[in-house]
């Protein structure tokens, strides 16, 4: 072997020494006994009338995962497996089925079709054909006009804040509602639909300060939104963004725990809300912030998300959301810490994920506008 | 010896653009224009909810973890109005 291709070889053993620990767990600062590794990648093939970008999806079963197409203005249907477009509900604008303003639904069967409305507060149901069979506002019971024995809620579902319908009760999160007196907003609405019946749980922990100062110092969609995921015991497992806690809350007993479940570098989250809009997003894009949690009922673990500060001064801000980069927080059945993971630098929407037998899907921003990607990452003994 | 290193910086730029290309993907074609109309572009930009305006209320907020925009019932301090207030 001649000594230029030796030294080539060598350059290349270099460079991949240098680039190895990207695709490595990671846990810097923290003594990890879980970490992930990503396995796969996802990409499901769109039409023409079909848009990568969505803020709303459904995990429906293991392999089906449903999501809005706003443009159109209809539920897509997908088979993960087959990565083929199933089904297409198309919701209608105009006309005595007319649903409007849909944010979030819930697929229940082949002919129940939940939808909610934030705006108005408007749970509609569908048939399989898309009729109406039913609408209700449950607008008066979510702004807790009782004088204040009710948290204030103003549900926003996404993703990572799923509109969900178990045993008929229909569980619906978002940010606190309008402040009028009395009880601490709160993040949770639980409506029975059959006894007509609302609970409201989940009031700010008290980093978010006075309720009546929430709106004023702390972003919408920064720190008020709050995520959650149900656990096997359909409790209500909470992410508030500015908190290193999650709360868990059993709609069954009624009670609340609270567990840590904060980043293990200094955390900067700190309150207060620019006037000027590049100047909130600067600051939101310079800060932590604690994002969804997820339940893997496969391996009984959660997954929380954070975001680390980006590039507060970057030119593109809307692309330097996305690249905010991304760490899971890895807490056992218990909510015991036992890792954490960074994922590998890329633009992510982490308000668009799901588990599946496969890993924790992220959704990505796709290069190809005809894609919906994913990046897919498993959980992994670190021992 | 200069034959050594091109080869050693040949290597390391490969790698080096793999990485790069990887990491930071470029910017896409928008595809919103396709098969809609322009009533229903309208209704999904600037944070309307309907290409009805009078419909439109609220504060308009960005989700920032996911590619929309939302009018929500509460703003906070910096928040702008939703167009149909305005």
């Amino acid at each position: 072997m001649s000594r230029a291709t030796v030294c080539f070889i060598l350059a290349l053993v270099s460079a991949g020494i240098i680039t190895l620990p990207a695709c490595m767990p990671n846990g810097k600062g923290f003594d990890n006994e879980m970490s992930m590794v990503e396995c796969t990648r996802l990409a499901l093939p769109l039409d023409s009338i079909t848009t990568q970008e969505t803020s709303y999806m459904q995990l429906v079963d293991d392999s089906t995962l449903a999501f809005f197409n706003k443009p159109t203005y209809d539920i897509c249907v997908y088979d993960l497996r087959d990565k083929v477009l199933r089904n297409r509900i198309s919701l209608r604008r105009e006309g005595p089925d007319a649903v409007n303003g849909i944010d979030a639904f819930f697929l229940s069967g082949q002919d129940s079709i939940w939808l909610y409305a934030s705006w108005g507060n408007v749970i509609y149901l569908l048939d399989g054909n898309s009729s109406l069979r039913e609408k209700r506002s449950i607008k008066d019971d979510v702004m807790a006009k009782d004088g204040g024995t009710r948290h204030s809620v103003s549900p926003y579902p996404t993703t990572t804040t799923p509109y969900t319908v178990v045993d008929g009760r229909h569980i619906l999160q978002g940010m606190d509602g309008i402040v009028l007196q009395g009880k601490m907003p709160g993040a949770t609405v639980i409506y029975d639909w059959n006894s007509g019946k609302v609970e409201t749980a989940n009031g700010y922990p008290s980093i978010y300060g006075e309720g009546n100062e929430i709106q004023n110092n702390w972003d919408t969609f920064g720190y008020r939104e709050t995520y959650y995921t149900l656990n096997a015991k359909n409790d209500i497992v909470t992410s508030f963004p500015a908190s290193d806690s999650i709360y868990v809350y059993s709609p069954n007993s009624g009670k609340s725990e609270r567990h840590y479940a904060g980043y293990s570098e200094t955390v900067d989250i700190k309150p207060g809300v620019p006037s000027d809009p590049d100047s909130k997003t600067r600051k939101f894009i310079s800060q932590h912030q604690y994002s969804g949690v997820l339940y893997d009922r496969f391996n009984d673990l959660y997954y929380r998300i954070i975001r680390l500060p980006g590039n507060a001064d970057a030119q593109d801000v809307r692309k330097e959301i996305s690249s905010k980069p991304v760490v899971v927080i890895i807490l056992d059945g218990e909510f015991n810490k036992v890792g954490e993971y960074r994922l590998p630098e890329d633009m992510y929407y982490t308000a668009n994920a799901f588990v599946t037998p496969d890993g924790l899907h992220v959704n990505t921003v796709s290069d190809d506008d005809d894609l919906m990607t994913f990046r897919v990452f498993k959980p992994q003994s670190s021992r | 010896m200069k034959k050594t290193k091109n080869l050693f910086f040949a290597g390391l730029a490969i790698m080096a653009l793999a990485a790069g290309g990887f990491a930071y993907p470029t910017t896409k074609p928008d595809k919103s224009n396709h098969g809609v109309t322009l009533d229903e572009i309208e209704a999904t930009t600037a944070c309307e909810v309907s290409s009805d305006a009078s419909k439109n209320q609220g504060y308009c907020s960005s989700l920032y973890n996911a590619p929309t925009d939302a009018c929500t019932e509460t703003g906070d301090g910096g928040a702008v109005r939703c167009s149909g207030n305005i």
